[in-house]
């Protein structure tokens, strides 16, 4: 075994050439990711990868945010953004009030709807108000509120019993935001007060433009050019229960533009950003056992091949030469209707078929290394075939088992992306060749969803030249000294 | 056994190792024509019927141009060729005994062993005490290795010191007696740290580690410079007498052989032509191969340059695939054409065995030298 | 990159016609980097610093790389090296090999370039035939002997010949010493014969020189030199050389190893090793000094006597 001194040294030359230290970077980058992800990424989004019902209140087809200058960043404020909203319990009369007051910015653009989520829990009437505080200090009640006659009902607005209920409630408000009657209400008032005529055609006008309206500001433009007010909003939600015992909770505000997050999402409204980060894993799992087992395996196969020789080797070899003669992709395809398509499956098929190649190289290597007058020399002395294949011919093949296992990593990526993209890999594991392969089953490339397409493509190459740079250097510094 | 040189050895206890008969025969790979024709199986005769035997305490030479079946020889006592037939009687120490005895392998005697009977597990006892140095001070040690690996491997292989302190001890005692010095600097540095001369004496560290009785050399200082190869030399004796060794010593330079060798074989293309002491072989050759040999060698004499060298030989050395006919020198012989009308054609019809003469000091294979054609007495020496 | 060796450094001999100059030394003595380089073809990473190589007259140094292949190479001086047995082309017969310079530097047609093949062939004692052979056909002796009608093909005044017979059996040695012997001769060949064998030497050399560390430490016609050596190295080296005929003497040998060339010793390159050293020999390193008649001897010592 090379000495540290040797190791050492080995290091130092890895991380001298450029390749190597440019891999060696990469590597660290795509390892932490992999497996920091429960602190970079979002589990919980993966856990729910396949729960469409999670998904709802995501824009859906919609591009990463930073490529759409004009959309309005999605926003998903939940119960656990504390910062974010304000929770009061008070009495009116006989009513018991939980009263909420969620905060949330608008700029560049208006949501194209607004998703309230609440769980819920009581057991007398209970009624539901709900308003919109402008950054310019108007209130635009989008139920009845508390100078009215009578409370909006929790079945008006959530369609639930108003008299007894326990579980989640769920509102689009883009229905109220989007009522006519808004722009009657509020906006004609507001626009004469400030000396501007409303005719019957402008209020026509104003109707039309529904929920842009209440985001707008005020002046006398609004009716022809219409201008953003940018700013911070406070929807106000109070639960309203003669129950003196009422329970609720802030589940989820959604704000939903038309893009989101870093690397956008699906068809599904899925945030592709985890599914590309959690796919780190999968590639390095894959990339990293398949080349560890298959140069494994080969390497001591070869080794024994050639070092026996006579009918052991040529069995052995003729067996080698065959599968790697066989072309794995149209197997895999073949097996994969076959067999479960599991991702374990196609591990064990890769390594079943990626092992000759090594095999074939460190034959090659025993049956130069068993000529060797110090191996024969060995024998001489009395040393068994065991002792000679572990202390004289395996250490010298190591060097190239290293090279030739980081250059297998990609390999393997590559191909379970190719299989996973043609649909025949694991359903239940995210890899980043399955949201290739979604993405083309919703023509992904035909209506321009690149942020679907692009992405995951990048990382397999990413993937893969990192191996590529780190096996070439290895292969580069321990290549000419393998003769010292 | 029924077995003349088992015999003498029984009788005669100083004798170390009996060689009888022995024969390497390689098979050549038979083509597709070969099959079709069925064609009888050819073989490369390295060694073809050899007999020897050696006394503790000599060093014997193996002396012959290159294929003659000198290395083969060598090599198959360390059971590093196969053996098409042949006995190798040899007397190791009785440590040894002991142990092929308690793992239940057959003795004559009780004190000898037909090692070319072995399995690898019995002759794996024997390789305690039979060792090798090789010609090739670059290839023969693993570059991967310290010297102390290299020079621990036969300890380790033979089980012998289990505690690695004492090893270690052996180890720089026995870099010592080779004149490797300061040793714990040599352990821990690698052969290409080493000069030639310097590794050929870790190679003859390594041979004398496990305290054998008997040493094969193939040809241990022909890759060597001049200058180093006189104090290799002197060194082997050195340990010799100090060790109480037994050398086979593989030589083509019979320059060499004269100084080192007691008694020495000359041998061609797989058999002995001649065999008896060292220095009067060379400086009397009895057989014409031998003659041309020794004729065939440049001195430093300066004289040597103004004509040209005669030396009695004809044509090439044949291949050990298509061996000649009866004697096998024969289509190179000077001396017969000289003598045809004396041997007429038995040199083609009939191979020579080995005869004696002078008192079983020399003995050599040649018609010209068998029955009535004995030559007249050499002088009294 | 360690440091500069100085493989050969400061040599100076001359040599003339039908006259074999040997040049006698061990490994890392610089005898082969010297016949590389007079060729004009120093072993890389080797570069000629300095000095000038006269051949036939003309200074092969000053010469531009082409030209020298065109004028120098092959046919004033051609070179038979270590190893030579591997000097030939596998794919190619040993006739079109030998041809080749005939016609690129003659300007023979095929037949003709053959037709000369065969008979150099024959000059070295070959059968004509083997012109149609392929290498891997032919022994090492053959080889070696083709090697030679090779480097004869254009009838080049010198040849220089490094370790010609290392690798060959003694019969075959003797057999290719007594072929260069003939073409001293009869063709008047001169030959510079690099060999560590003494007794090689012998057998073909008027005038040898002897090389240690890169230099020359002694010089002279060869009874001189073997009969009456006046440097140690050179005493040194007769007396470890074991001896097929007359007394058995014990062998002397040289202690120590030849010195690293990145960091030689200071003064006689040799001292380290020298039975004989004294003072003068450790602080600065002798010239080249006469001897004798027409011997040189590089050393301290030698020079006192």
């Amino acid at each position: 075994m090379p000495s540290r001194k040797r190791i050492k040294e080995i290091f130092l030359l890895f991380v001298k050439s450029k390749m190597g230290l440019a891999g060696l970077i990469l590597l660290i980058i795509l390892a932490s990711l992999a497996v920091l992800f429960p602190v970079v990424g979002d589990q919980e989004k993966i856990n729910n990868w396949r729960n469409y019902e999670y998904w709802i209140d995501y824009p859906k087809k919609a591009p990463p945010c930073w490529a759409q200058r004009n959309s309005f960043p999605t926003q998903i404020i939940t119960g656990e953004d504390t910062v974010s909203y304000e929770y009061k319990v008070f009495r009116v009369n006989d009513l018991t009030v939980h009263s909420y007051i969620v905060r949330f910015i608008i700029e560049r653009n208006t949501p194209t709807s607004m998703n309230l989520r609440l769980n819920v829990s009581y057991n007398k009437t209970t009624y539901v108000y709900i308003a919109i505080v402008r950054p310019d200090g108007q209130i635009v009640n989008l139920t009845n509120n508390y100078e009215s006659p009578t409370l909006t009902s929790m079945r008006t607005v959530f369609g639930v019993s108003s008299s007894s209920y326990n579980g989640t409630v769920y509102k689009n408000l883009a229905s109220y935001i989007n009522n006519p009657q808004i722009a009657n209400l509020y906006i004609a008032p507001w626009l004469e007060a400030n000396n501007i005529a409303v005719g019957s055609t402008e209020l026509s006008v104003l109707s039309s433009k529904g929920s842009q309206i209440i985001f707008m500001k005020l002046t006398p433009a609004i009716l022809t050019n219409p201008e953003l007010l940018e700013g911070e909003y406070k929807l106000r939600v109070d639960i309203i229960s003669r129950d003196e015992s009422v329970s609720t909770g802030f589940v989820s505000l959604s704000l939903i533009g038309t893009c989101y997050g870093v690397l956008g999402t699906d068809v599904y409204g899925r945030d592709l950003s985890q599914a590309v980060l959690y796919g780190i894993r999968w590639a390095l799992i894959i990339g990293l056992l398949v080349a560890f087992v298959s140069t494994l395996a080969g390497g001591l196969y070869g080794i024994l091949s050639g070092y026996y020789g006579g009918l052991i080797d040529e069995i052995l070899l003729r067996i080698a030469q065959i599968v790697y003669s066989i072309p794995v992709l149209p197997l895999l395809i073949i097996l994969s209707y076959m067999l479960k398509p599991s991702i374990w499956n196609l591990v064990g098929l890769l390594i079943a078929f990626g092992w000759p190649g090594t095999a074939l190289v460190t034959r090659s290597m025993a049956l130069q290394l068993k000529e060797e007058t110090y191996v024969e020399a060995a024998r001489a002395f009395g040393a068994s075939h065991g002792r000679i294949i572990l202390k004289y011919i395996l250490p010298q093949t190591l060097p190239y088992l290293f090279a030739s296992m980081a250059l297998g990593v990609p390999g393997a990526i590559l191909t379970e992306a190719a299989v996973s993209f043609l649909g025949l890999g694991d359903p239940t594991k995210i890899t980043w060749g399955r949201i290739l392969n979604e993405a083309q089953a919703s023509m992904a490339t035909v209506n321009g969803y690149w942020w679907w397409v692009i992405p995951p493509g990048l990382m397999i190459m990413m993937a893969g030249t990192t191996f590529i740079f780190i096996g070439y250097a290895l292969d580069t510094v321990l290549n000419p000294r393998l003769k010292r | 056994m029924d077995n003349e040189l088992l015999t003498i050895m029984l009788k005669d206890p100083s004798i170390i190792l009996g060689v009888n008969n022995l024969k390497v025969w390689y098979p050549i790979r038979k083509g597709l024509m070969d099959y079709i024709y069925r064609r009888k199986q050819r073989f490369a005769k390295a060694v073809d019927g050899i007999s020897f035997a050696v006394r503790r305490g000599e060093t014997f030479c193996l002396a012959g141009e290159s294929g003659c079946g000198k290395t083969t020889t060598g090599k198959s006592l360390l059971g590093l060729t196969p053996i098409t037939e042949g006995n190798a009687f040899f007397r190791p120490r009785k440590e040894v005994i002991n142990e092929l005895q308690k793992a239940g392998f057959s003795t004559i005697n009780s004190d000898i062993v037909d090692i070319f009977r072995l399995s690898w597990k019995g002759l794996k006892y024997v390789k305690r005490d039979i060792t090798i140095i090789y010609q090739d001070p670059y290839g023969s040690l693993n570059p991967s290795a310290t010297i102390k690996d290299i020079l621990e491997e036969p300890l380790l292989i033979h089980g012998l010191l289990k505690d690695e302190q004492e090893r270690k001890e052996i180890i720089y005692q026995v870099l010592e007696q080779v004149k490797l010095t300061p040793a714990a600097d040599i352990a821990a540095r690698y052969p290409h740290q080493l000069s030639g001369g310097q590794r050929q004496r870790v190679a003859i560290a390594r041979a004398i580690i496990t305290r054998p009785s008997l040493v094969v050399a193939d040809e241990p200082v022909s890759m060597l410079d001049a200058s180093i190869r006189a104090e290799i030399l002197e060194l082997m004796l050195d340990l010799k007498r100090k060790l109480n060794l037994t050398y086979i010593f593989i030589t083509h330079d019979l320059a060499v052989a004269r100084y080192i060798c007691d008694r020495i074989a000359i041998m061609y293309l797989g058999k002995i032509v001649e065999i008896g002491d060292a220095r009067r072989v060379i400086e009397n050759p009895m057989h014409p191969y031998t003659q041309a040999l020794v004729a065939a060698i440049p001195e430093p004499e300066p004289k040597n340059r103004l004509k040209l060298r005669e030396v009695p030989i004809k044509g090439e050395i044949p291949s050990a695939v298509n061996i000649p006919a009866g004697c096998r020198f024969h289509p190179r012989c000077v001396a017969r054409d000289k003598n045809l009308e004396r041997l007429g054609d038995i040199c083609v019809k009939q191979e020579p065995g080995l005869t004696t003469l002078n008192n079983d000091e020399r003995l050599v294979a040649c018609w010209l030298y068998r029955n009535s054609y004995e030559l007249s007495p050499e002088k009294s020496s | 990159m360690r440091g500069i060796v100085k493989a050969v450094d400061n040599v100076s001999f001359s040599l003339e016609k039908e006259t074999v100059l040997g040049i006698a030394g061990e490994s890392g003595s610089g005898k082969s980097t010297l016949a590389w380089s007079i060729m004009g073809l120093p072993p890389p990473p080797g570069r000629i610093i300095e000095g000038r190589i006269f051949i036939d007259g003309i200074d092969v140094l000053s010469l531009k790389e082409e030209e020298r292949r065109r004028k120098i190479l092959w046919q004033k001086v051609s070179m038979v090296f270590q190893g030579a047995i591997n000097a030939f082309n596998p794919v190619y017969t040993i006739g079109y090999q030998i041809a080749e310079p005939l016609m690129l530097h003659r300007g023979y047609s095929k037949k003709e370039a053959l037709q000369k093949a065969a008979e150099l062939v024959k000059s070295v004692g070959l059968n004509p035939d083997v012109i149609h052979r392929y290498p891997h056909e032919l022994s090492g002796g053959m080889k070696q002997r083709a090697v030679i009608a090779m480097a004869l093909a254009l009838d080049p005044p010198l040849l220089i010949a490094d370790e010609p017979t290392t690798a060959l059996d003694v019969v075959v040695q003797a057999q290719i010493l007594n072929l260069l012997k003939k073409l001293k001769f009869e063709r008047k060949l001169s030959v510079i014969l690099i060999t560590h064998d003494l007794s090689v030497i012998a057998e073909l050399a008027d005038y040898v020189a002897v090389m240690y560390a890169g230099r020359i430490v002694e010089y002279g016609p060869i009874e001189e030199i073997y009969n009456n050596p006046r440097h140690p190295y050179t005493q040194l080296l007769l007396s470890s050389i074991p001896r097929l005929r007359g007394t058995i003497d014990k062998l002397r040998f040289i202690p120590g190893e030849p010195p690293d060339l990145i960091n030689p010793p200071k003064g006689c390159k040799f001292h380290p090793r020298c039975p004989f050293v004294f003072d003068e020999c450790r602080v600065s390193e002798p010239d080249l000094i006469t001897v004798g008649e027409n011997h040189l001897a590089r050393c301290w010592l030698a020079s006192k006597r």
